[in-house]
């Protein structure tokens, strides 16, 4: 793939992404409802893991939550540590799954998203110290990982239409 | 796992990756959130995606505002009628609140007040909520440019919000007390008696450090103690509604219902230091 068409796709998925990150924010402050808030960033980045490369997956994580921590208070390289390293994780198992199914996205997605917050969880406990955030972080957003692993469903199709040309559908 | 020497050379990535990361890591200060300073880059993000933001979030309120204005129209008469009355009661405890306060003055004068710490007070709106699944964070649309900066504290007509962890030229981002990485420390109304608050789940907040002799009960009003340098004393926080002890803790565990309704939060008052005089 060529840089040009590399730099496109992610405009358009960078472009997509403060797009989501914005109504996020805004109407989970007009629903009341702060507790139900979908981390886009995170499904952005289970799609990468699951469709790109070693090589773009990684930079495109670490683009991914720098544009996220504009939005959150979450740290880039709390998030960015946890998603690379899952990334390399799941390509060195990838082989054995065949994710195709809407069955499988969502398990894949519930996994993955319970892995990065334990992840996060325990690097966010080395620097404080404090052994509730681990299991805070998890018990905390067992509703929005459900929502989360639906939406990622459709998210990963819309993804798709961006990043794997119909020619390869097999991944960057 | 056997790996070729191209597949070997893809796994270098991701290690360059997580190496830029570490760096920002060790930089990481959990009880601020972020880095001890707001980094430039990141100030310019604020300002450049906020208004993006700001712009979808009216789009989206723009047509919910004239339905809701057409429904709050029809008992207007009287909610004015209500308010009216209100507002003589209020003129009327604003009376009693200054005679209070001057005697307040006056005593305090008379003890040789030690640290005299006055506070600027700025209005914001609250533009958004934080994205974050950790934190529970609020931006508001004032920032360097009116004085704000980092550990400003941030309450409401209700009691404490929270405190200012991130700053730009005209947004903030502030912790509030929902945040499990925000600790306050508090004291019990009636008994005076200490704990650390911090955000719990279901939007609540859990006071801890408290031991199993003390007397916290449920219904107790719980304000600011002033202890920690950040918050001032005597800002309501909010009302205990469970208090849990179990035989093997040596502290109790205390639930509390903050004060501020997070959902409905519109406006908040941001108090700015001003001045810090030692008197003798």
């Amino acid at each position: 793939m060529k840089i040009k068409e590399i730099i496109l796709k992610c405009v358009l998925t960078f472009l997509l992404l403060i797009v989501l990150e914005s109504l996020t924010a805004v109407l989970s402050g007009a629903s009341s409802s702060v507790n139900l808030k979908i981390n886009f960033s995170l499904l952005f980045c289970l799609f990468f893991i699951l469709r790109l490369n070693l090589k773009v997956a990684s930079y495109m994580i670490l683009f991914t939550q720098l544009i996220h921590c504009v939005f959150s208070l979450d740290h880039w390289a709390i998030e960015t540590i946890a998603g690379v390293l899952l990334l390399i994780v799941f390509k060195a198992v990838e082989s054995f799954f065949q994710v195709t199914s809407k069955i499988y996205l969502f398990f894949y997605s519930l996994i993955l998203t319970l892995c990065w917050n334990l992840l996060t969880g325990v690097l966010i406990y080395f620097k404080s110290l404090d052994s509730d955030v681990i299991f805070f972080t998890i018990v905390n957003s067992y509703i929005p990982i459900l929502v989360q692993s639906f939406l990622f469903i459709f998210l990963s199709k819309r993804m798709d239409l961006i990043w794997i040309a119909q020619e390869d559908k097999r991944g960057v | 796992m056997i790996l070729d020497e191209s597949q070997e050379k893809q796994f270098i990535h991701p290690i360059i990756v997580i190496i830029i990361c570490l760096a920002g890591y060790v930089r990481f200060d959990y009880t601020f959130h972020k880095e001890k300073s707001s980094s430039f880059i990141e100030q310019v993000f604020v300002e450049v995606l906020t208004p993006v933001q700001l712009g979808l979030g009216n789009l989206l309120s723009g047509g919910s505002f004239y339905f809701d204005r057409y429904f709050s129209l029809l008992d207007t008469k009287d909610e004015n009628e209500r308010l009216t009355q209100e507002n003589r009661d209020l003129k009327i405890l604003v009376n009693e609140l200054e005679y209070d306060r001057e005697e307040n003055i006056r005593l305090k004068s008379l003890m040789s007040f030690v640290a005299n710490v006055e506070y600027k007070k700025v209005l914001a709106r609250v533009i958004s909520l934080g994205n974050s699944g950790h934190y529970f964070s609020l931006r508001i649309n004032k920032g360097i440019n009116e004085g704000i900066s980092k550990n400003d504290v941030v309450i409401n007509a209700d009691g404490l919000v929270g405190v200012v962890v991130f700053t730009s030229l005209n947004y903030s981002e502030i912790s509030t007390v929902l945040d499990f990485a925000n600790r306050v420390d508090v004291l019990d109304q009636r008994s005076r008696v200490h704990g650390v608050m911090r955000g719990d789940r279901n939007n609540k907040c859990l006071v801890k450090f408290v031991k199993k002799g003390e007397d916290v009960q449920k219904n107790d009003l719980l304000q600011t103690s002033g202890m920690g340098a950040v918050y001032p004393k005597g800002i309501k926080v909010g009302k205990v509604i469970r208090v849990e002890v179990q035989e093997s803790d040596l502290t109790k565990k205390i639930i509390v219902e903050p004060n501020v309704n997070f959902g409905q939060l519109e406006e908040v008052i941001i108090l700015t230091k001003v001045e810090e005089q030692i008197e003798d």
